[in-house]
């Protein structure tokens, strides 16, 4: 396993090191002269003059790259152009706000999808499996702004039972969480539903039946175990979908995470830290894959990596 | 789940794509209103005979925004798709078809773009464009090209050892022709199948990007945008967000339902992403 995991490890670094460029060509991407626009409307050439010397534009872009790239694995991602505060120490710290809501959001998924889609499946072609096969139509179409519109509407505005904003304690985080947890849980429940039916048609499930295990035995070692696998992709891609998708929910909710940080700098052309938060979601992105690989192997000793 | 019920699903599907394709062409003619037209005299009013769903905090008729925001969203959809379809196949077919270093190196860059969660990377792409509707279209366009390249190359390959493209190779057909004429027709149902789907996240994330501030700019009528503008207003005028969110909903469920039915009528199986 050791020997797998530097493996993969070591695959993944062009793929992060493409990310990482994608990440800095950014700024190269913007129609004209990047310093004139980042200076903005009405800037004197001076401004654009020391934009252009901070962000180091007049060097040749492979040299800024490597320059970029090799102060970043210090630690260094330059400076914020709108408060000057190392963009390192912002991306953290609201990173660390989203990967929370978005585990909160998983666990909602994980929660309501495997539930609802092993119910559907075994009780397959009920009313209870139309029904719920129409909920997750409705959840994966959904807005998820809207729908956390909707929810703070009712739950906080109205009700008052829950806060409608901001981060301070478990209570916060219910809104969120379901907003941010309801189109994934409605994927998670289509392909439970589906892997489920796949595996009890097994003549495995079968044997095990005569041989006289109980229902719930069958379900959870020898029909979930093996339907796992395509779950397990879906978890993955989901949990991915979530830290992105939570700039939505963060924006609704004011939640103080990446998303929101991003979407503030991308109005206010502050390209240090829309480069380095992306190049945190990147590298967040090769590592969950890794797990993910990691992870089959845990539940499916069948696969080996050579 | 009975081959009935997800039929009927699917026409339910196909009969509010019509609807809604219908109300975009015939906006103009369907409103009563200009949607862009504030009236400081009317805001927020409530449903009447003049204004059947209300008016909005700029006193704007909120059911002729919600049908102009229809052809807004149609927009956004045609264009995506068009973007995402023709470089998404072509690059597909290109990787698939000439292979080695080439199927390496344009692999290699669709592996680095959906590295990204994709309304990130469409976010990244307005962070260089500049915000706007049109930016927009284009920066969701370019996020969705690695989705249509795999699914290009993944039916490229399970096709270019088929007998009847190795016969029309024999009969001395040059590489685009067999493309055009032998390849691309019969790639048209996982195409299809994938373009319907992808008109449903492609609406979803511009009205996405449209309530960040990122997309349409006041005063188009767009679903999103008009989220956000009247989001303020909701505890005493929830028309103004329960409207524009439900036409959303209905738009990407009446593409998801096609999709998903076209995919069974069509018997396609491949990866989904």
């Amino acid at each position: 396993m050791a020997r797998f995991v530097i493996r993969r490890l070591v695959a993944l670094v062009p793929v992060a090191l493409g990310a990482s460029f994608a990440a800095f060509l950014l700024i190269h991407l913007i129609p004209g002269d990047p310093a004139e626009v980042i200076a903005g409307v009405g800037a004197s050439g001076a401004d654009i003059e020391r934009v252009r010397d901070q962000l180091g534009l007049h060097r040749p872009v492979l040299v800024q790259y490597a320059q970029w790239l090799g102060r970043a694995t210090t630690g260094d991602l330059g400076l914020s152009l709108v408060t000057r505060q190392p963009v390192l120490g912002q991306v953290a710290a609201r990173f660390a706000n989203t990967l929370q809501l978005a585990v909160a959001g998983m666990a909602v998924a994980l929660g309501i999808g495997l539930v609802t889609g092993i119910a559907s499946a075994l009780h397959r072609g009920t009313v209870w499996d139309y029904g719920f096969s129409l909920l997750a139509i409705l959840g994966v179409s959904v807005p998820t702004f809207w729908l956390g519109l909707l929810l703070m509407l009712w739950f906080a505005l109205r009700l008052g039972w829950l806060p409608a904003t901001g981060m301070d304690g478990a209570a916060a985080f219910v809104l969120p969480a379901l907003t941010l947890g309801l189109n994934a849980a409605a994927l998670v429940a289509r392909i439970t539903r589906s892997s489920v039916l796949d595996v009890l048609g097994q003549d495995f499930v079968r044997t095990a039946h005569a041989k006289g295990a109980g229902p719930r035995r069958v379900l959870w070692v020898h029909v979930l175990r093996n339907g796992a696998i395509p779950i397990l992709t879906v978890l993955a891609l989901q949990f991915g979908y979530l830290l992105g998708g939570a700039v939505l929910t963060e924006t609704v909710f004011v939640w103080p995470g990446l998303g929101r940080l991003l979407t503030d700098a991308i109005l206010q052309r502050d390209f240090p830290v829309i480069q380095g938060g992306i190049l945190i979601v990147a590298l967040a992105m090769v590592l969950l894959n890794l797990v993910t690989d990691v992870l089959y192997a845990v539940v499916d000793p069948r696969i080996r990596y050579e | 789940m009975t081959r009935l019920w997800r039929n009927l699903l699917a026409l339910i599907g196909l009969a509010l794509v019509i609807a809604l394709l219908g109300i975009a062409l015939a906006a103009p003619w369907l409103a009563s209103a200009d949607p862009t037209v504030s009236n400081l005299e009317e805001v927020i009013q409530p449903a009447s005979s003049a204004h059947p769903l209300g008016t909005d905090q700029l006193g704007r008729d909120l059911l002729s925004r919600i049908l102009w925001g229809a052809r807004t969203s149609m927009l956004i959809g045609a264009v995506v798709l068009a973007i995402a379809l023709l470089a998404g196949t072509a690059l597909g077919f290109s990787a698939g078809w000439w292979g080695g270093v080439i199927d390496d190196v344009l692999m290699r860059l669709v592996d680095i773009l959906m590295t990204f969660p994709s309304i990130l990377l469409a976010m990244a792409i307005v962070a260089a464009l500049g915000p706007g509707l049109a930016n927009v279209m284009i920066a969701v366009g370019i996020s969705a090209v690695p989705r249509f390249a795999r699914i290009g190359r993944a039916v490229l390959l399970s096709l270019r050892h088929e007998t009847f493209v190795e016969a029309a190779w024999a009969l001395g057909a040059s590489d685009v022709r067999i493309l055009a004429h032998h390849i691309l027709p019969n790639s048209l149902a996982p195409l299809a199948v994938q373009s319907s789907l992808l008109f449903a996240t492609a609406i979803q994330s511009a009205a996405g990007l449209g309530f960040l501030g990122l997309g349409a700019q006041p005063p188009i009528a767009e679903w999103g945008a008009m989220l956000a503008d009247s989001r303020v207003h909701m505890r005493v005028a929830p028309m103004l967000v329960a409207a524009p969110g439900l036409a959303i909903l209905l738009t990407t469920t009446a593409f998801n339902l096609l999709g998903d039915g076209l995919r069974d009528a069509l018997d396609v199986r491949l990866p989904a992403s």
